[in-house]
C-alpha cells in the first residue's frame, strides 16, 4: 500500500509512462481484489463459526438421535454416529406415548392460537374502530396486564382450576391462553393504520360489524395474523410450566412434559432420549422456517420501531 | 355520531371485547389479586386461605437464608442471561448485516433458538454436560461435572438460558440495524472514520432505541426463566440453582405452602416492576434520538 | 490546490453493462464543476467513485497527481454532502459538525474554534446544541453543509444537496452556495437533475445520459452552443423545440423545409450556417432547433430588426402563460408542444392564430441520425 502510493505521488500523473501506469494499475487491481476477498471470506468464515456454535447443540442432538446407544458411551470423541440408526426414535415412540404428546399438543397450541386470533382481532377492532366510554382506560388496563409476569399468577390460576375440577382436561390447558395483551396491541397498531374512513364506507354499504371484520380487515391484515399465528404456535407448543402443573395423566400430557419422562428411567437411554427431543422439536422449527418471513415482516413492521 | 349518544348507552363495542377481557379476569385480574391476598395467610393442603397471618410471609421470607439466596441467585443469573444473550444476539446481527452470498441460511440459524422449547433445548444440554459422554468435557479435555457443580451449575443454566434469547435478540437487533440509515456510513467513511470507530459511535447508538427495548424484554423473561431449571437442576446443587419462580414452584407444589409461594410471587412481580420502570425513567435520560 | 483528473473511468455492473463510461475530465483548482442529467445517467455513481463509495471499474482517478483509484475514502481529502444530509442522529449538530476532526485527532480547542466559526458562516449557531431530529430540512442541509467545509477538504462533493427542499428554500441556498464557493475558494464537484441549479452554480457543466458524456462546457456555451440534440433539449426551459425538417436549395439559396408539406414553412439559412448545412447535411432529413426565446411574432421580429427572411408559421396558440416580465405562449405541430417566449404586449389569447418567425441566425440542426448539432464547435482552452 505504502509503497505503491510512493510511486504515485513520486512520480505524479505528467511523468509517468504508459507501462509503469499498467504496472501499478495491475498491481493496485490485484491488492484491491485480494483485500476485498480477504474481507468477504473473513466476513463468511465468521459467520460460519458462529453459526456452528449457535447450531452446535441441534446439530449434536441430532447426531447423538442417529446414534446406537452403545456408540455414545466410549472416551473418545465421537461427533457423528459410526453405525447411524433409527432405534432411538422407535424406542421413543414405544417407551412413551409420544404420538399422543405430539396430539395434545397439536390440540392445544392449536387452539391457542386460533382463539388468541379471533379474541385479539376482536378486541383490537373495537379499540381501533369502535367509540365507546372508557376506550383509553381499558387499553391501558390491557397494556397493564404484559407487566404482570405470569409466573405471578401460576399459583392462584393452579388453585382456581383446580376448584373448578377442570385439572388434566383439554380446556384447562387451552382456556387461561385464548388472549394475550400482546395479540391485541400487535393487531391494533396494524389497524390503526387504516382509515377510519375504510370503516365507514363499509358501514355505509351496509356492512356489519362482523362483516367488515371478516371480509375487510382479516384480509388486509394476512401479514399480523401470520407472525401472529407463528408466535403464538411456537410459544404455546413450547410451554412447559403450566402444562406440567394441571396435566397428570399420559392422556392429557404436552411433548414437552412427556419427552421429560424419557429423561428420568436410565442413562443407557440417553441417546433415545435425544431422539424424542428431536421429534419433538421438529414441528416447532418447521413451523418457524416456513413462517420466519411472515414473523419478522409482521412483528417489525407495526410494532417495533427504532 | 350516534343519535341516543347521551341517554343510551351503546353495548355493541363491549361485546368485542367480553372474549378477551373475561379471559383477562378470570386467569390475570383475578389470580393477581387473589395472589396478594393469598400472600396474607397461611393455607391448607388445598390452598383455602386458613390463618391471616397479616405480613408475616413476607417477613419470614425477607429473614430467611434460603429466600436472600434464591435472590441473590436470581440476580445473578439474570445478569448473564441478559448479557449473555443480548451479546450472542448482537454479534449475530453485525455479522449478518452487510449481505454476502448465503446470509438468508444464516440468518435462519441464528433466529433459529427462538423456535426451540425450554425442556427441549435443556435436555440437550443434560447430554453435553454428561460428565463422562458430553461433548462439552470430551472437547476441552476437562471432567467437571457441570450441572452437579454448585459452582457452576447456575452457569450453565444461565448459558442455556442466554443461547435460547439470542433468536429473538438476533431479530430486534437486525430490525435495529435496518433502521440506521446507510448513507451515514457512507458519511463516516468519507470523513475518515474506521470500521471500529463507526461500530462505536454510529451502530450502538443507532441501536440504542431496539437495545434499551430489547434489555427490558430480556430482563423480564430471564425472571421467568423456568422449564430448564426444573429438568437439569431442580434448583440444585445446594440451592446454587434455585431462582425465584422455581422456588415459587417448590414452596406451592412440593411444601404446599401456598401462602408462602403467593408472597414471592409478588416480591417477583414488584422487583420486575421497579426494574421496568426504573429502565423507562433511564430511557428518557439517556437513550439518544 | 487541487486538481482532479478523471481517465476514461468506467463503471461496470454486470459483464458489458455499464452505469459510466470513458469518464473524462480534467478539473481546475476551484472550479464549481456540475455533472447534470436525468436520473440514471450515472452522475452520482461519477460522484461517489470519486468519493471512493464505489469501486473504479476501469480508468484512472488522479487528484493532485496521486493514482486514487484504490485509497480509502478516508485518504482522498475530500468531504461530501449527501441528499439526504447524512447527518448522525445521535449527535448534536455541535457532534456533527467536529465528528470529522475528532476522529482525526485534532485538538479540542482547535476543534471548538473551528465548530463556532464554521457555524457563524452558515448561521447556526443558535442550534449546536439540537440533534438533528430537532432540525427543519433547511436547517439539516446548513449542518451538513457545514460539516463538509469544516474539513477543509481538496474539494466537496455534493450530490443533490438541495433536492429535499422546498422551490423557495432552494433558491436561497442555491445563492448561498455561490456566496459560499467564492468565500472557500475550493473545488466544487456538484450532481443534480435540475438544470437551472447547473446553470446558475456551475462554471462548468457535464451533461451526461445513460453513463456517457454528452458535453462538458461553460454555462453560457452550453446554452448556446450544445453539442447534440440531446444536450440541448435538457439545457433551458422551456425547453428548445424541435421540429422534423430537411435541408434543400432554392435559386442557390440553402433552405429547411419544416416536416414538408404539413406546415409548409421555410426557413432560409444564410452566411456561415448555410455553408454549414450545405456541406453536411444537403438534401438529407434533419433536426430543427429554435429555442422560444428566439421565436418572435411579426411586431416583435419587426422592431428588432432580426432577420426575417423566413415565411411566418401561423399557428394556434393552444396555451398560454403570463409571467409578467415575458409571456410564454404554446403551439402544437408535429405532434409535440412548441413554446415561444414573448414580450408581455403580446396579447394573444388561447385559441387564436398566431404568426411566428424565428431568427435564423440562432437555428440549431441536428443530423437525424448522430443527433450531433452541425454548427457545434468544441471550445479550445
Amino acid at each position: 500500500m505504502s509503497q505503491s502510493s510512493n510511486a504515485a505521488t513520486i512520480s505524479g500523473q505528467k511523468t509517468i509512462s504508459r507501462e509503469q501506469l499498467l504496472a501499478l494499475k495491475k498491481e493496485m487491481n490485484a491488492k484491491a481484489l485480494t483485500k476485498r476477498r480477504i474481507r468477504t471470506g473473513g466476513l463468511l468464515a465468521g459467520n460460519i463459526i458462529f453459526a456452528l456454535l449457535i447450531l452446535l447443540p441441534l446439530l449434536y442432538a441430532v447426531s447423538i438421535a442417529f446414534m446406537p446407544s452403545g456408540e455414545l458411551f466410549t472416551t473418545e470423541l465421537n461427533l457423528l454416529p459410526k453405525h447411524p440408526t433409527l432405534q432411538n426414535f422407535q424406542d421413543a415412540f414405544v417407551n412413551v406415548p409420544l404420538l399422543r404428546f405430539i396430539v395434545n399438543s397439536f390440540v392445544m397450541a392449536g387452539s391457542i392460537t386460533i382463539g388468541q386470533i379471533i379474541t385479539c382481532s376482536l378486541a383490537a377492532f373495537a379499540f381501533s374502530f369502535l367509540e365507546f366510554k372508557g376506550r383509553n382506560v381499558l387499553f391501558m388496563i390491557v397494556l397493564a396486564t404484559m407487566m404482570v409476569p405470569g409466573e405471578a399468577t401460576i399459583v392462584s390460576n393452579y388453585l382456581t382450576v383446580g376448584n373448578l375440577g377442570m385439572l388434566d382436561t383439554y380446556p384447562v390447558l387451552i382456556v387461561p391462553y385464548l388472549t394475550s395483551a400482546m395479540g391485541i396491541f400487535l393487531f391494533r397498531q396494524f389497524y390503526m393504520s387504516f382509515p377510519i374512513s375504510l370503516y365507514e364506507s363499509a358501514k355505509l354499504d351496509g356492512c356489519s360489524n362482523l362483516k367488515f371484520i371478516v371480509r375487510i380487515l382479516i384480509p388486509l391484515t394476512k401479514s399480523a395474523i401470520g407472525a401472529m399465528a407463528v408466535y403464538t404456535f411456537i410459544n404455546a407448543w413450547n410451554m412447559y410450566m403450566w402444562p406440567l402443573l394441571v396435566t397428570g395423566s399420559n392422556e392429557m400430557r404436552t411433548v414437552q412434559i412427556g419427552i421429560s419422562m424419557l429423561n428420568s428411567v436410565d442413562s443407557q437411554s440417553l441417546t433415545m432420549m435425544v431422539a424424542g427431543v428431536v421429534i419433538v422439536i421438529i414441528p416447532s422449527i418447521s413451523i418457524f422456517i416456513v413462517g420466519q418471513k411472515q414473523l419478522i415482516r409482521g412483528m417489525f413492521s407495526g410494532a417495533v420501531k427504532g | 355520531m350516534n343519535t341516543g349518544k347521551k341517554k343510551k348507552l351503546n353495548w355493541t363495542p363491549y361485546c368485542y371485547l367480553i372474549p378477551c377481557m373475561l379471559v383477562f379476569a378470570i386467569f390475570l385480574f383475578y389470580p393477581f389479586f387473589k395472589t396478594i391476598y393469598l400472600s396474607l395467610f397461611l393455607t391448607d393442603r388445598m390452598g383455602q386461605a386458613k390463618i391471616f397471618v397479616g405480613m408475616q410471609n413476607y417477613i419470614d421470607l425477607l429473614t430467611s437464608e434460603s429466600f436472600r439466596n434464591s435472590l441473590k441467585v436470581t440476580l445473578i443469573f439474570v445478569v448473564i442471561v441478559v448479557i449473555g444473550g443480548m451479546l450472542l444476539g448482537l454479534i449475530a446481527a453485525v455479522l449478518c448485516n452487510k449481505a454476502f452470498p448465503g446470509i438468508r441460511a444464516f440468518s435462519t440459524a441464528y433466529a433459529l433458538p427462538m423456535a426451540i422449547a425450554s425442556s427441549s433445548a435443556a435436555m440437550i444440554f443434560q447430554i453435553m454436560l454428561h460428565p463422562t459422554v458430553g461433548i462439552v468435557n470430551k472437547l476441552t479435555g476437562l471432567d467437571i461435572n457441570w450441572l452437579n457443580d454448585p459452582d457452576t451449575a447456575l452457569v450453565c443454566v444461565a448459558i442455556l438460558t442466554a443461547w435460547l434469547n439470542s433468536g429473538i435478540n438476533f431479530l430486534y437487533f437486525s430490525a435495529g440495524l435496518g433502521n440506521i440509515d446507510e448513507t451515514i456510513y457512507e458519511r463516516a467513511s468519507v470523513d475518515g472514520a474506521s470500521g471500529v470507530q463507526q461500530f462505536f459511535s454510529l451502530t450502538l447508538p443507532g441501536l440504542s432505541p431496539i437495545m434499551f427495548y430489547t434489555l427490558v424484554v430480556n430482563i423480564i423473561q430471564a425472571f421467568q426463566s423456568f422449564g430448564q431449571i426444573k429438568i437439569l437442576t431442580e434448583g440444585g446443587p445446594d440451592e446454587a440453582t434455585n431462582v425465584i419462580v422455581y422456588s415459587i414452584y417448590r414452596d406451592a407444589f412440593f411444601n404446599y405452602r401456598f401462602g408462602s409461594a403467593a408472597a414471592q410471587s409478588v416480591i417477583l412481580f414488584i422487583i420486575i416492576m421497579i426494574i421496568t420502570l426504573i429502565m423507562f425513567r433511564l430511557e428518557k435520560k439517556g437513550v439518544s434520538y | 490546490m487541487s486538481e482532479i483528473t478523471l481517465r476514461n473511468v468506467c463503471k461496470e455492473y454486470d459483464k458489458g453493462h455499464f452505469a459510466v463510461k470513458d469518464f473524462n475530465l480534467d478539473i481546475q483548482d476551484k472550479e464549481f464543476i456540475i455533472f447534470v442529467g436525468p436520473s440514471g445517467c450515472g452522475k452520482s455513481t461519477t460522484l461517489r467513485m470519486i468519493a471512493g463509495l464505489e469501486d473504479i471499474s476501469d480508468g484512472e482517478l488522479w487528484i493532485d497527481g496521486d493514482l486514487c483509484n484504490y485509497y480509502e475514502p478516508k485518504d482522498r481529502g475530500l468531504s461530501m454532502v449527501f441528499q439526504n444530509y447524512a447527518l448522525y442522529p445521535n449527535m448534536t449538530v455541535y457532534g456533527n459538525l467536529a465528528y470529522a476532526l475528532k476522529i482525526r485527532k485534532v485538538p479540542k480547542k482547535e476543534i471548538d474554534e473551528r465548530v463556532h466559526k464554521v457555524a457563524k458562516t452558515l448561521e447556526i449557531e443558535h442550534l449546536l446544541d439540537r440533534k438533528p431530529a430537532a432540525l427543519s430540512g433547511g436547517q439539516k442541509q446548513r449542518v451538513a453543509i457545514g460539516s463538509a467545509i469544516i474539513r477543509k477538504p481538496k474539494a466537496f462533493l455534493m450530490d443533490e444537496p438541495l433536492s429535499n427542499l422546498d422551490a423557495k428554500l432552494r433558491a436561497q441556498m442555491r445563492v448561498e452556495l455561490a456566496k459560499l464557493h467564492e468565500e472557500l475558494e475550493t473545488t466544487i464537484i456538484y450532481v443534480t437533475h435540475d438544470q437551472t441549479e447547473a446553470m446558475t452554480l456551475g462554471t462548468r457543466i457535464v451533461v451526461m445520459k445513460d453513463g456517457v458524456v454528452q458535453q462538458v462546457e461553460a454555462p453560457i456555451q452550453l446554452y448556446n452552443n450544445p453539442a447534440n440534440l440531446f444536450v440541448a433539449g435538457f439545457i433551458g426551459s422551456p425547453s428548445m423545440n424541435f421540429f422534423d425538417a430537411y435541408v434543400g436549395e432554392e435559386e442557390g439559396k440553402v433552405v429547411v423545409y419544416l416536416g414538408g408539406s404539413e406546415l409548409g414553412k421555410k426557413v432560409f439559412l444564410r452566411g456561415e450556417k448555410a455553408e454549414v448545412a450545405r456541406q453536411r447535411e444537403m438534401n438529407k432529413k434533419v433536426v430543427l432547433g429554435i429555442r422560444p426565446e428566439d421565436v418572435y411574432d411579426y411586431k416583435e421580429a419587426k422592431e428588432r430588426g432580426i432577420h426575417m427572411d423566413t415565411q411566418g408559421l401561423e399557428e394556434t396558440v393552444s396555451a398560454r402563460e403570463m409571467l409578467g416580465a415575458e409571456v410564454i405562449l404554446y403551439f402544437d405541430a408535429q405532434g409535440k408542444t412548441h413554446a415561444v417566449r414573448l414580450s408581455p404586449e403580446n396579447q394573444t389569447q388561447t385559441g387564436e392564430k398566431a404568426d411566428f418567425y424565428f431568427d435564423t441566425d440562432r437555428i440549431h440542426i441536428f443530423d437525424k441520425d448522430t443527433e450531433e448539432n452541425i454548427y457545434y464547435r468544441e471550445e479550445i482552452r
